[in-house]
Order: C-alpha cells, then sequence, then structure tokens
C-alpha cells in the first residue's frame, strides 16, 4: 500500500499537471482565435472591394474582438502565474477571493465541457488568511472537480466566501442540479488526503444535501496557520 | 476555381467556426457549422451530406472521437479531419485509428487546411466511384 504522503504528493502533481494542461489548451484556443480573425481580416482586405466604409466597419469590429480574446489570453496567463507562485512558499498571507476567483476561472473549461455554471459570489469585502495557498487550492480543486464530473448538464456550482465561527474564512461549494448518482464528500475525496489537507489549513468540513438535487459542503479553515 | 466541396464545421468554440466558415466560403467552399456533435448528427439526419467534416474533439457532450464513428454509420464514404488543440496527439492518433482521414492542430494553418480538404474530398470522390463501380458489375 502506498504511504499517504507518497500518495498526497503524487495527487498534487498530478492536479497540478491537469489545471496546467487546461489552462495552456484554453489559452491555445484564444490564439486559435485570433488567428483566424486576423486571416478574415487579411482576405477581407484582399478581397474585391465593394463598400470600403463596410470594409472598416467589419475591420473595426474584428479588432475589437481581437483585443477581447488577447485580454482574455492575458488574464488566464496572469492566473497560471499566480497559481503556481502559490507553492513558493508553505504559509503566507493571501487573499481567498482571489484564490477562488482564480480556481474558478480554471476550472471554467471543465465545467463548460460539461455545461455546469461555475460562479464565485462573495460580498464587497476581501477576506485574507494567514495560511497554506497552495494546500488551499488543491482541496477546492479536489472537491470542485469530481462534482463537476457528477453531475448532469445545465447545472450550476457557486462558491461563496465568508466569515465563520471567530471569524474563520469559510467558503460553500453549492452544487444544484442533477446528479448522475449519490454524492458524499468520501466520494469526492480519498478521507486521508482529506485529512492531510485539513489538518495542515487548520480546517473542517461539513456537508448537506437535497438527494439528487442539491449538495452543499461548508469548508472553514484557519485565519492563521 | 469553383469548389463545390460540401464541409460540415463542428466545433463548440463558435467565434472559431463562424470566422474560419466566413474564410473557407470567401474560397467558395459550401460550409454548414454545428456548435456539437449532436447538432451535427441531426443535420446529417435532415439530409445534409458532406464531403468533408472538420472536426473538434473536445466538445461537450458526444466528444469528436465518438462521433466519428456516428457519421461514418450515416455516410461511410465520409471523410474526416480532426481539430484538435496541442497535447491531444494521442486522441489524434486515435482518431486515425478509427477512420479519420488527418488531424490539424490548432491554430490552423488555412494553406494547410484547404489543401486536406481537397485531399479528403479527392478521396471521397474515388470511393464513392468505386462503390458505384462495384454495384454496376
Amino acid at each position: 500500500m502506498n504511504d499517504p504522503g507518497d500518495t498526497f504528493c503524487q495527487e498534487r502533481v498530478a492536479f497540478n499537471g491537469r489545471i496546467v494542461a487546461d489552462a495552456t489548451h484554453e489559452i491555445q484556443n484564444h490564439f486559435a482565435v485570433i488567428k483566424e480573425y486576423s486571416g478574415l481580416m487579411n482576405d477581407l482586405i484582399r478581397a474585391p472591394v465593394q463598400d470600403v466604409s463596410d470594409g472598416f466597419s467589419r475591420c473595426l469590429d474584428i479588432t475589437g474582438k481581437i483585443n477581447d480574446r488577447a485580454s482574455r489570453a492575458a488574464k488566464m496567463v496572469d492566473v497560471l502565474n499566480r497559481f503556481a507562485h502559490r507553492g513558493d512558499r508553505p504559509t503566507g498571507r493571501f487573499s481567498i477571493n482571489e484564490v477562488v476567483e482564480d480556481l474558478a476561472l480554471l476550472l471554467q473549461r471543465a465545467a463548460a465541457q460539461r455545461r455546469i455554471l461555475l460562479n464565485v459570489s462573495h460580498g464587497r469585502k476581501n477576506i485574507e488568511a494567514e495560511n497554506d495557498a497552495s494546500i488551499f487550492q488543491y482541496l477546492l480543486f479536489s472537491l470542485t472537480q469530481p462534482l463537476i464530473d457528477m453531475m448532469e448538464e445545465n447545472g450550476a456550482i457557486i462558491y461563496t466566501i465568508s466569515r465563520g465561527r471567530q471569524k474563520a474564512p469559510m467558503i460553500e461549494i453549492d452544487a444544484s442540479g442533477i446528479f448522475l448518482s449519490k454524492v458524499s464528500i468520501a466520494d469526492l475525496m480519498r478521507p486521508e488526503l482529506l485529512k492531510v489537507c485539513l489538518d495542515r489549513l487548520g480546517g473542517s468540513i461539513a456537508e448537506d444535501q437535497t438527494p439528487g438535487k442539491r449538495f452543499r459542503l461548508m469548508l472553514t479553515i484557519s485565519s492563521t496557520a | 476555381m469553383t469548389n463545390t466541396i460540401e464541409i460540415l464545421l463542428v466545433d463548440d468554440e463558435t467565434e472559431f467556426t463562424e470566422t474560419l466558415a466566413e474564410r473557407l466560403r470567401l474560397r467558395s467552399f459550401n460550409v454548414t457549422v454545428a456548435s456539437r456533435a449532436d447538432e451535427a448528427l441531426y443535420s446529417m439526419d435532415s439530409g445534409l451530406r458532406p464531403d468533408v467534416i472538420l472536426l473538434d474533439i473536445k466538445m461537450p457532450g458526444l466528444d469528436g472521437l465518438d462521433a466519428l464513428a456516428e457519421f461514418k454509420a450515416r455516410d461511410s464514404a465520409i471523410e474526416a479531419i480532426l481539430l484538435t488543440g496541442h497535447g491531444a496527439a494521442a486522441s489524434s492518433i486515435e482518431g486515425m485509428k478509427r477512420g479519420a482521414f488527418d488531424y490539424l492542430m490548432k491554430p490552423i494553418d488555412i494553406g494547410e487546411l484547404i489543401a486536406k480538404i481537397e485531399q479528403a474530398a479527392a478521396k471521397r470522390r474515388e470511393r464513392q466511384e468505386l462503390g458505384t463501380a462495384e454495384s454496376d458489375k
């Protein structure tokens, strides 16, 4: 049997690989669209002139779309960069809001493939913690990714960030829709790995569900490691 | 040159399909687009008979590889060119084993794509002519 520590390391390496693979795929999709837009502009410029004003208007429209795609690709690169750097230090002060929002963006592709809406809901207040951001993002991913796979199309997963007891950061993962099978925390993540994460984060987790329709997780982590 | 090649372009990235379709139409190809494999299969069930299918591998619902078998079941002479992201070489090779004509990595070079479309359409014509000749014997 594998040592839980080894399994934990292997799972985290696999997690990093999965995130990088999905993010780079998404970035490449943006480049593919940008290339088609620039090719189309080239085609239109070379095509026999019918109405110059129409041509200008079309090109302006296309440059706007290229700009939008380039911005989205750049944002994904930023998020991926922050994701990679969260492992630089074992603990440090970080924004819970930022980690959750970044992870939601990194999981958008997986969610979109199954037509699942993935959103973050939080107040205007930024909630911070002095903890291990790298483990925190790994735990959130490990709880969310299987949920996406266990839901039928057109479901929704909403992260809500708030403060729980003693002002500890609390993240609710609220999945609603139709589930392909019964869900429990143990179906999402191996208990020994969950325990390692919660121990390192000084955290706890609780679940609540309406069978087949809604499944909620309430994850609390310590404000200070 | 007038092209009468009928293309069915299937990809869930709608900005990509709409733009690529326009570029192919500017080159006189007939292009129908679908954002999902089941939508493309419905078009075929409604009478569309494309010469070549341009098929994204990773899509919501039925993925490109499973869809390929469904397209072939409806028209065994149909040729498919798979469109893939990087790192999906294994899926592309699997697609070739399942009868795809070829595959291209995104971002696509339009010249290379057109060359492959024309080769695929020529192969389809050969197969159709061979099929007609066999049935005439």
